[in-house]
């Protein structure tokens, strides 16, 4: 026999408890139990909430994985889930050569993906051992008006030593984002951002097998510095996924057949990304704002995320292979490059590099043919700096930089682990073709780089290339 | 007559006593000389004739076949230069001035025929020999003093020497300066000439504008500019070397050693310059007997005012019948009149102004050694900052530009700017170097021409001290 007040605390599993409780509004498609209220809130608030059970990883959504960077754990209190976020100064490597002193939270640059269930009521308790006061928005999340954290307007800010408790009972399922909101411009250039996963309750539309989440943001460190400079406005010289750049940027790996959702953000400070896939099109399923029905979802190779807006792409890897994903403005795949270097291109650097050598030791003209291969160069540059550095692949070297990730698709895959470099089934490499292919197909051989004589298929009659009339 | 003994024996004695005469004129040239050594190290030369000239002209040329130094220099003006050899002429007028005030004022005779305009026609007869007794009474007096005069005149004549010592050191620190600042900003003109070439490739290559192109060209152009004037300037140094030395014809082409002296270990202390500066200094030292001349001219004005002329000698006639009367004869100014207050005042006067210009004279020598010693400091200072601070500093930037450049965020006309900035440093430190030795010498000929007080030992050099 289960007294009422046993009845009371622990709550009921069966429909009559929850009538008696009365503090569900909609229907559900399981029986759920229902939690008692929060200790300290009246009834009225209660019934205002919709408070679920917390949903659970693995059982209600698949984990959202943050490639670099971590989920918050959390701990039930009182079916509450319960987050603590530390605004801190921390060291943070951008890529291994480049470490960099950023204020992130719980030791990490960017702060961990919250993850939570539509439904669930969250609460984040923020402590602040920045050198100043901070507050956290929600970004795009429908809160009460206190919880937004825009400091000043909705709460105090938190100073310097003091936590702050966050609470809120989530009303949306999507892609979001929080961030600092106080002293924004210099916080958030400093790195203090992070992404806010929330999973629907009733999930629609087929289930992902692999859940990515990406932060975009762009920073000035200058070579030879490790600060980032919160006054730059324009000239950005480090864009980063997850405040990495590559060669720093860890792979999305996925089996082929499986279908992948992508989930971006951009909270850069001036710059809109246009991120493009190479490989596959996938299809815009979400903004900040929520889901797109089906019937309206835009394909694409490259979406565009702009400054605040986050935006969900979901495909189906059928095509393996090792597939780049980047920001497709080409200075957002450079690192660390200065833009107030003399354009050398096409200029012969014949004896110019003897004449200064004479007074500058080591000198070496560069950039007259390209830019291509400078990381590899292995010129010596200022300490803790990655100026124009990429990766080396399988092929050569890699020369980007930035804002780039690979998205890695294996027919075998015996774990998600960084499988290595794609083995290319034969004929499928382009490769230097043979003499005896070019004169089979274009008649002749071409000549050096410098060219001697063109294809006679660009001059052929009926494309009007050599000055005849036709029809 | 007592002083008849005296004028035959000099008469009898005369060609003995020229020729201990003209040693004492040699003496005389070679003490300016050998106060010249003491101080400098270095030789003076008397040019008595033209196989001195020659000696003098030989050794000169035989120093300038080397690249010029600072003390070959200074060797080259001491046996060269003209207007130092006619300043040393003064030894040997103040010799002669000694000489003078030796001799006794000859003795007057006088002859008188007189004959009548009436017969018999024969004439009478009027003779005397007088000589003046005061010469002879103030001889000795006189000799004294020209002896001081003579001492006075060879210090003089040595300040004078060691005074050009002092012009040709710093002409020459200027002349090597110059030719290191021309080292500097030819190496300048290096950079900026990579810069135009590096500016005309990109204009061929049409990645520039003309107008960026006409910069560059314009910054090539003035430093070619700059480098005409100090071409110039170093053509001006070499030519007052060559006045300072006293070289013309084809003897004025030499060329110089081509680095300024590093800076010694350390300065003469600044306790006891000021000592050495007045007990060394030759013109102090002229300027103190010149003081004692004034004060013993003033004692015998004094002693003697009563007495300003008294003649004495012999007197006599003879008369028409040949007979001859012969009697002794006395003339004495009598100070009835002027009992030579006013000279005496006169004479007071002028020995205070003498003290108070002496004593001027002393005051400025202090001031100036001390002033010397301050700016020495200072100079050094800037040097050794240069050395310690600056230039490293500036070798630094240009290598971290380097590595900036290599990195791609650095301009290769920024780099080469950061390069020229640091050669401009190296050129500014030449200059504070060349500075600092200019006080050097400076403040050595305001010691009295050497820092250490014992004089040096012939042959052993004073002047660079490396």
């Amino acid at each position: 026999m289960v007294s009422r007040r046993q009845f009371l605390i622990k709550g009921a599993s069966t429909a009559a408890g929850l009538a008696a409780l009365g503090s569900l509004s909609r229907a559900e498609s399981g029986a759920a139990p229902a939690s008692p209220p929060p200790a300290g809130q009246d009834d009225a608030a209660a019934a205002r909430r919709r408070t679920d059970p917390p949903g659970g990883p693995g059982r209600d959504y698949t984990p959202v994985i943050t490639p670099n960077n971590v989920t918050l754990p959390f701990r039930i209190v009182n079916g509450v889930k319960v987050f603590h976020l530390t605004a801190e100064p921390v060291d943070h490597e951008f890529a291994p050569g480049l470490q960099v002193q950023c204020w992130g939270y719980n030791g990490r640059v960017h702060g961990p993906t919250i993850e939570a269930v539509e439904g669930d009521h969250v609460r984040i308790y923020v402590t602040n051992r920045l050198p100043e006061s901070t507050a956290i928005h929600w970004h795009g999340l429908i809160v009460p008006n206190g919880m937004d954290g825009v400091g000043g307007l909705n709460q105090k800010p938190i100073q310097p030593g003091e936590t702050y408790r966050y609470e809120f009972t989530l009303r949306q399922h999507g892609t979001f984002m929080y961030h600092s909101h106080y002293d924004d411009m210099t916080q958030q250039a400093l790195g203090l951002m992070g992404m806010f996963v929330i999973h629907p309750r009733q999930p629609q539309g087929p289930r992902p097998d692999r859940d990515f989440a990406l932060m975009l943001s762009e920073w000035r460190v200058d070579v030879g510095t490790r600060r980032p400079n919160p006054i730059e406005m324009t000239d950005f010289n480090l864009l980063t996924m997850n405040a990495r750049v590559f060669p720093g940027t860890e792979p999305l790996v996925a089996k082929l057949g499986e279908r992948v959702r992508i989930r971006l953000g951009n909270l850069s400070a001036m710059d809109h990304h246009p991120i493009h896939a190479h490989g596959l099109a996938w299809k815009v399923t979400a903004t900040d704002g929520g889901p797109i029905p089906e019937s309206v979802q835009i394909p694409e190779t490259t979406v565009l995320v702009g400054v605040g807006q986050t935006r969900t792409v979901e495909f189906v890897a059928d095509n393996p292979g090792d597939w780049a994903m980047h920001c497709h403005m080409s200075h957002h795949t450079m690192n660390q490059m200065g833009h107030q270097i003399p354009n050398l291109i096409g200029v012969n650097p014949a004896g110019l590099d003897q004449r200064v050598r004479k007074f500058l030791t080591g000198y070496m003209t560069m950039g007259e043919s390209g830019m291509g291969e400078m990381g590899g160069m292995g010129m010596k540059v200022p300490p803790n700096s990655l100026p124009m550095v990429g990766a080396p692949g399988k092929h050569g070297y890699i020369d980007m930089g930035g804002m780039f990730t690979i998205i890695k698709i294996r027919e075998n895959l015996s774990s998600y682990d960084d499988p290595g470099w794609y083995e290319n089934p034969p004929g499928t490499l382009a490769a230097a073709a043979t003499d005896d292919e070019l004169r089979r197909d274009l008649g002749f051989v071409p000549g050096t780089a410098q060219g001697s004589g063109g294809s006679r298929m660009q001059n052929a009659p009926g494309t009007g290339g050599d000055g005849h009339h036709h029809g | 007559m007592n002083r008849l003994p005296v004028l035959v024996a000099a008469l009898l004695f005369g060609p003995v006593l020229s020729a201990a005469a003209a040693d004492q004129t040699q003496d005389a040239y070679d003490e300016v000389g050998a106060k010249v050594h003491a101080r400098s190290g270095q030789i003076l030369r008397w040019e008595k004739d033209q196989a001195a000239r020659q000696q003098n002209l030989d050794e000169a040329r035989r120093l300038l076949r080397q690249p010029l130094s600072g003390r070959a220099a200074v060797a080259i003006a001491l046996l060269n230069n003209r207007r130092l050899q006619a300043a040393l002429e003064d030894a040997g007028i103040a010799l002669a001035e000694f000489r003078q005030a030796g001799y006794l004022t000859n003795p007057t005779l006088s002859v008188n025929p007189q004959v009548p305009d009436h017969s018999p026609r024969s004439p009478e007869w009027d003779y005397g020999l007088s000589t003046s007794l005061l010469d002879a009474l103030f001889l000795p007096l006189r000799k004294t003093l020209a002896a001081e005069a003579l001492e006075a005149a060879k210090l003089q004549v040595a300040a004078e020497a060691l005074r050009l010592v002092a012009e040709v050191k710093s002409a020459y620190y200027e002349l090597v300066a110059g030719l290191q600042t021309i080292d500097r900003l030819q190496a300048v003109a290096e950079v900026f000439d990579a810069a135009l070439v590096l500016a005309q490739k990109q204009f061929e290559a049409g990645n520039i504008t003309d107008v960026n192109l006409g910069l560059q060209q314009i910054e090539y152009s003035q430093i070619r500019l700059q480098l005409a004037e100090l071409d110039a300037k170093q053509r001006e140094d070499h030519e007052k070397l060559n006045r300072l030395m006293g070289l013309y014809g084809p003897d004025t082409v030499w060329t110089a050693g081509r680095t300024l002296p590093k800076l010694p270990d350390k300065d003469p202390p600044f306790e006891g310059l000021e000592t050495l500066a007045v007990t060394q200094r030759y013109d102090l030292a002229a300027r103190r007997r010149e003081l004692q001349i004034t004060l013993q001219r003033f004692g015998i004005l004094h002693r003697y005012r009563f007495l300003t002329a008294l003649d004495a000698g012999a007197a006599g006639q003879r008369n028409r019948d040949g007979s001859n009367q012969v009697g002794p004869s006395l003339s004495l100014q009598l100070p009835l009149f002027d009992q030579g207050q006013a000279r005496i005042a006169r004479g007071a006067a002028q020995l205070r102004q003498a003290q108070r210009n002496f004593e001027d004279f002393a005051i400025e020598v202090r001031s100036e050694v001390r002033e010397l010693r301050d700016r020495l400091d200072a100079r050094r200072r800037s040097v050794a900052f240069y050395e310690s601070d600056l230039l490293p500093f500036r070798r630094r930037l240009v290598n971290a530009q380097l590595l900036q450049y290599n990195a791609m965020v650095l301009s290769p006309y920024e780099l080469f700017r950061t390069r020229v900035e640091e050669l401009q440093a190296e050129r500014d430190y030449l200059t504070a170097l060349k500075e600092y030795w200019q006080a050097r010498s400076e403040l050595e000929r305001a010691v009295g021409g050497s820092f250490n007080s014992a004089p040096a030992a012939p042959g052993q050099p004073v002047l660079d001290r490396k």
